[in-house]
């Protein structure tokens, strides 16, 4: 029995080595940013690196004293909640049809517009914002990120709406109600939680998207992702800055989704839907 | 749609849970004439709108793409026909930008696989901390792009960068990472597998969920080594999952863009510019809204044409 046992020991061990290495390579980036936005200016381009230092918030202060870091925040929320309100108001009514009618071929184009590349819609997307002298306004961000949100909410949803028995709005039409009364009465709330886990999905994509802010905004309208990529185009990179910021943007989002975490896989998955 | 009869008991039980009550006022009236309509007033919405953020672009880029049309709005277009396309067609550009596509695209995809899967059988086992570390797998999916690109941009530095940092303890060379041309595809491959590896192992862990403890244990008991039962039952058994993860991967593998762009831009020489990025930097870089466009519509039938044929693929992989 000793040397199975022993055996067993050993590949105990060895796995959770393996997990160890695992986690510790996808922890990694977020250890190097949290303690580079921390570390005191003179450490951070020590090398061998500094693992043990007194920290500091003064990356964090710099960022916000020397950048209109508050206004880039304020666009990219504003962007992001309209966003993600419009499309939910316009992907939620689909997905109910989608899952209630069967409308396959509503959902193929879903599908059709979550394959389109982004970058071929910028210069279209360019001039009629050109056109329309609307560069570097809040309109033509919000209709562009329509583009995922909508698709996000009705993907998501359509399992949600499946999941809720006809019986339960059948019933609802017996005692009198019309099918758009049982739809808001009794269908949106059972799947609020639902939808509050595909908003937060869909939140985090565009408050994350990079490629069309970085040519349909302007100084005005500016958000967090391009914000952050100017630390890089800037003459020195300030990497304790850059750090700070990459912090302050990316800890909002984290923090969503450690609440959602168990949705998140669904709705990665939602394209996966026959 | 088909009203199967309820009993009473039922209906009022349900009545009493959800807080219905029948209203039968003017606007209920109103609400229930729209019934019929429903199917069509729920789906109108998205269709408008996708008619006007994608539809509609969509046609003016194709019309772009036959012109050389100016940046400045008030110069005339001048009407090239197929030109555009001829130019794409022979130019090397095109081609070397497709191959550098699916370089990236096949290193990223399989080695997400590959790692994916064994990810997927390492956490299949219990351990004490698993939720935890679960979540943390989770956050590189979430985090965003460019501020996480940024971050590997630094570990990357060849001169005091972390990663050179830890090739140190083992005695490795340095590297240059993404700034030497020959590397610069596998490095950027490698953060794309920080990215999205987890999202791979994921839908298997899903899969593996699916095999019966029974199977296993009966192949046990008939002797199969462990090499064999994952030979012979764990990948049979995980194939349309591994099918459909490899499908949900390899179409935004295709498109990659933020990570590619904040790290190496598409150099050094050209080294990492994949079809996306030589349809940014025409457009944006140097102008050629008519060349960028015919690019642009060039990757777009690629990706449709891709994404049917992978379509079809997990067709046959869930056939059984």
């Amino acid at each position: 029995m000793r040397p199975g046992r022993l055996r067993h020991r050993v590949g105990m061990l060895a796995h959770r080595l393996a997990v160890l290495l695992v986690t510790g390579f996808f922890l990694l980036p977020f250890y190097i940013m949290l303690s580079n936005s921390l570390k005191p200016e003179v450490h951070i381009n020590a090398y061998p690196p500094v693992f043990v230092f007194r920290p500091t918030l003064n990356h964090f202060a710099e960022v916000f004293r020397r950048y209109p870091f508050a206004s880039y925040l304020l666009n990219s929320a504003v962007i992001s909640l309209s966003a993600t309100a419009l499309g939910f108001v316009i992907g939620i009514p689909a997905a109910y049809a989608i899952a209630r009618y069967a409308l396959r071929r509503l959902i193929t184009l879903i599908l059709v517009v979550r394959m389109i590349p982004y970058v071929s819609l910028l210069i279209p997307w360019y001039l009629m914002a050109q056109k329309a002298d609307m560069v570097d306004t809040y309109a033509p961000m919000i209709l562009t990120h329509l583009l995922f949100t909508i698709p996000y909410a009705a993907m998501i949803l359509i399992g949600f709406f499946e999941d809720i028995p006809m019986a339960l709005e059948e019933a609802a039409w017996i005692d009198g109600c019309s099918r758009l009364e049982a739809f808001v009465k009794i269908v949106l709330p059972l799947t609020l939680p639902g939808i509050v886990a595909a908003a937060v999905i869909a939140f985090t994509y565009s408050w994350n998207n990079f490629l069309f802010a970085l040519v349909l905004t302007g100084a005005k309208t500016k958000t967090l992702p391009v914000a952050v990529y100017s630390f890089l185009t800037a003459d020195q990179v300030d990497w304790g800055g850059l750090s700070a910021a990459a912090t302050l943007i990316t800890a909002p989002v984290l923090v969503f989704v450690c609440f959602v975490q168990r949705y998140l896989i669904r709705g990665l998955l939602a394209g996966a839907v026959k | 749609m088909v009203k199967p009869p309820h009993s009473r008991t039922e209906s009022s039980a349900l009545e009493g849970a959800a807080g219905v009550e029948p209203t039968l006022g003017q606007a209920a009236a109103w609400a229930s004439r729209l019934d019929p309509h429903l199917r069509v007033l729920f789906s109108l919405p998205s269709l408008l709108a996708f008619l006007v953020i994608l539809g509609f672009p969509v046609v003016y880029m194709a019309y772009i793409s036959l012109h050389e049309w100016p940046i400045s709005p008030n110069l005339p277009a001048t009407f090239l026909g197929l030109g555009n396309y001829q130019t794409l067609i022979s130019s090397a550009k095109f081609w070397w930008s497709l191959w550098i596509t699916l370089y990236f695209t096949a290193l990223a995809v399989g080695g997400e696989l590959i790692l994916g899967f064994a990810i997927a059988l390492l956490f299949h086992r219990e351990f004490p901390g698993r939720s935890l570390a679960r979540v943390i797998l989770i956050m590189p999916m979430a985090a965003t792009p460019v501020a996480m690109s940024l971050i590997w941009n630094m570990m990357m530095e060849p001169s005091i960068g972390m990663l050179n940092y830890l090739l140190s303890w083992v005695g490795t060379p340095r590297l240059l990472w993404a700034a030497d041309p020959g590397w610069a595809i596998p490095s950027l491959a490698l953060i794309d597998l920080w990215f999205w590896t987890p999202f791979m192992a994921l839908i298997i862990s899903a899969g593996l969920q699916t095999i019966p403890d029974e199977v296993v244990e009966s192949a046990r008991l008939d002797g199969a080594t462990t090499l064999a039962l994952f030979r012979f039952i764990t990948v049979p058994l995980v194939r349309p999952h591994v099918v459909m993860a490899v499908i949900l991967r390899t179409i935004p593998a295709l498109k990659t863009f933020d990570h590619i762009f904040v790290i190496t831009g598409g150099g050094p020489l050209r080294a990492s510019e994949t079809l996306n990025l030589y349809t940014f930097l025409e457009g944006f870089e140097f102008f050629h809204l008519g060349y960028s466009s015919a690019l642009a519509v060039a990757l777009t039938l690629i990706i449709l044409v891709v994404s049917a044929l992978l379509a079809r693929l997990r067709a046959r992989a869930w056939s059984y």
